[in-house]
């Protein structure tokens, strides 16, 4: 009996402002757009980075005082680790040859010893490289007994790193920022209907009714609001890029799981915000 | 005051005490007539199972305390009860939880002007979470009772005053509640529905119904309560025989 009395509440509230909620409706679907564009946005720039990072590599050097049985044997070891795509061991001679592709000309010849260092050239998988894993990578390499160096680009991935948590921050603020938004445009949404009822609820109120029995048909209002805004918003996502695709950029859609957990987050969002209004507007006379 | 007692029913459905009626109404322009004295003296009970009307205090006077008797304002500790309920030391929840209890006319109460008389004489029921078939049944025993009829489907707002006035107190009647607070009942109303209401009431006297009923002239409703006791008494009577 409650159940039907709440929908028919939010039908009448629906009839009385049709104008007021349909344009809600307008804004927390676009509100949501901007959300899920911010989303796809952001998956795009963790792939852009996951690409960026998977390109760097690190060379570990090592002294002629180890055996060619102990460079192999670390390479190996290197092969082994998590995270490894490759690794290309060069030896004396394929260092010169790289020298010389380098710079053009056979600066050693005429030398009869090479002194150029064996090193190992590691190269990472997708996804896998960070600041801490590059790091932790070093100081197990420079453990090894025979290893002179370990280089790679530190300065250029501090900056990247920096830049990227600096990006996914702020792409969570707005994201955030959007929610907090649509929250807000639901609870003014019911802040405007419950006072436009303030005869209706004293009535209630003076009948005994209580405030579950009163909230209930606005915060159904606020959670089919949000929850049908945010399934338009997807619809809205995907007819887009079903229709243009843009060149160069990988298309980081979510998946429909992730997608159906944004609209039940989404709904949780406007029953807050439809509380919120409720709680607030209701007031507390006897 | 006339308090219509059924049987030897000790128990009190409502106590206004004396003291609290006499600041109440120390300026009120009923305050001088015997009647009215004799009320702030004594205070007001109404004892359970009993049809009890008050008829010296004006219309003003019945509105102000109805508020108190609903809780919407707060009377001091000791001076007004409710089935039980000190209004001046009960909590939001138990307020609500009376107000469930009780069918009130008058006090600030009115139709909701967007439902039809169906759906507002539904309300009670639905607050106090009764299911929908026992809610419908309801519904037409009262339609029934108070030759409600074609109505039921009218929206509030089509209502003349008379048929306000009726739906008001077919809707305090709805729930069955334990104690009926009227505020001058047959206000407005025509000859046909007094005598639909006052019928009414009658067969409610026999049942041992709890009511309280405000009117402001010792006129009309007073000789009607009359009846009322003088049916209520043949019933007695009636119990004794056959006991």
């Amino acid at each position: 009996m409650s159940g039907g009395y709440f929908l028919q509440e939010f039908g009448r509230n629906l009839r009385r402002s049709p104008l007021a909620h349909l344009g809600s409706l307008f804004i927390s679907t676009l509100l949501f757009v901007l959300f899920n564009m911010v989303w796809i946005g952001s998956h795009a720039i963790e792939n852009f980075y996951d690409d960026l990072f998977s390109e760097l590599t690190m060379e570990v050097f090592f002294d002629d005082a180890i055996s060619d049985a102990d460079f192999t044997a670390h390479a190996q070891e290197i092969q082994s680790l998590e995270g490894i795509a490759k690794v290309v061991a060069l030896d004396k001679d394929k260092a010169r040859a790289r020298l010389m592709t380098k710079l053009g000309s056979d600066f050693l010849a005429g030398d009869t010893v090479n002194p150029l260092p064996r090193s190992i050239q590691v190269h990472f998988e997708r996804g896998s490289p960070s600041q801490e894993y590059f790091t932790s990578l070093n100081q197990r390499f420079e453990k090894w007994p025979g290893v002179l160096q370990v280089s790679y680009n530190r300065q250029w991935l501090k900056a990247a790193t920096e830049n990227r948590q600096r990006t996914s921050y702020i792409l969570r603020f707005v994201m955030l920022g959007i929610f907090a938004g649509v929250s807000l445009n639901a609870a003014l949404l019911v802040g405007l209907v419950v006072r436009a009822k303030t005869g209706h609820f004293k009535q209630m109120r003076l009948l005994g009714a209580g405030s579950w029995f009163l909230g209930m048909p606005f915060v159904v209002e606020g959670v089919t609001l949000t929850a049908l805004s945010a399934a338009l918003s997807w619809g809205a996502i995907i007819f887009a890029q079903s229709k243009w695709h843009l060149a160069h950029v990988e298309s980081a859609l979510p998946t429909y799981e992730e997608m159906g957990l944004m609209i039940l987050v989404a709904t949780a969002v406007g029953f807050f915000g439809a509380l919120f209004a409720v709680s607030g507007s209701r007031g507390t006379s006897r | 005051m006339q308090a219509l007692e059924t049987d030897s029913e000790t128990q009190v459905a409502v106590e206004i005490s004396g003291e609290f009626l006499s600041d109440m109404y120390s300026g009120d322009e009923s305050a001088g007539t015997d009647e009215s004295k004799a009320v702030r003296q004594d205070g007001i009970s109404v004892a359970s199972g009993a049809l009890t009307t008050v008829n010296s205090l004006s219309s003003r006077a019945v509105a102000g305390l109805l508020r108190y008797l609903t809780g919407q304002r707060r009377p001091p500790v000791g001076a007004v009860s409710v089935l039980g309920f000190d209004l001046g030391d009960i909590s939001k929840r138990e307020i609500l939880r009376l107000r469930r209890r009780i069918g009130i006319v008058g006090g600030g109460y009115d139709l909701i002007a967007e439902l039809n008389v169906s759906q507002n004489l539904a309300l009670p029921c639905m607050i106090r979470r009764l299911g929908k078939r026992q809610t419908q049944m309801r519904i037409e025993r009262i339609s029934e009772a108070l030759q409600l009829g074609d109505l039921l489907a009218e929206p509030v707002a089509h209502l003349g005053a008379i048929e306000r006035r009726v739906t008001l107190i077919a809707r305090a009647l709805t729930h069955d509640p334990e104690l009926m607070i009227l505020e001058a009942p047959l206000s407005g109303l025509d000859a046909n529905w007094s005598g639909v209401i006052v019928e009414h009431f009658k067969r409610l006297a026999v049942t041992g119904s709890t009511a309280l009923l405000f009117h402001e002239y010792t006129g009309a409703f007073s000789k009607k309560s009359q009846s009322m006791k003088s049916q209520d008494k043949n019933s007695q009577d009636k119990k004794s025989q056959d006991n």
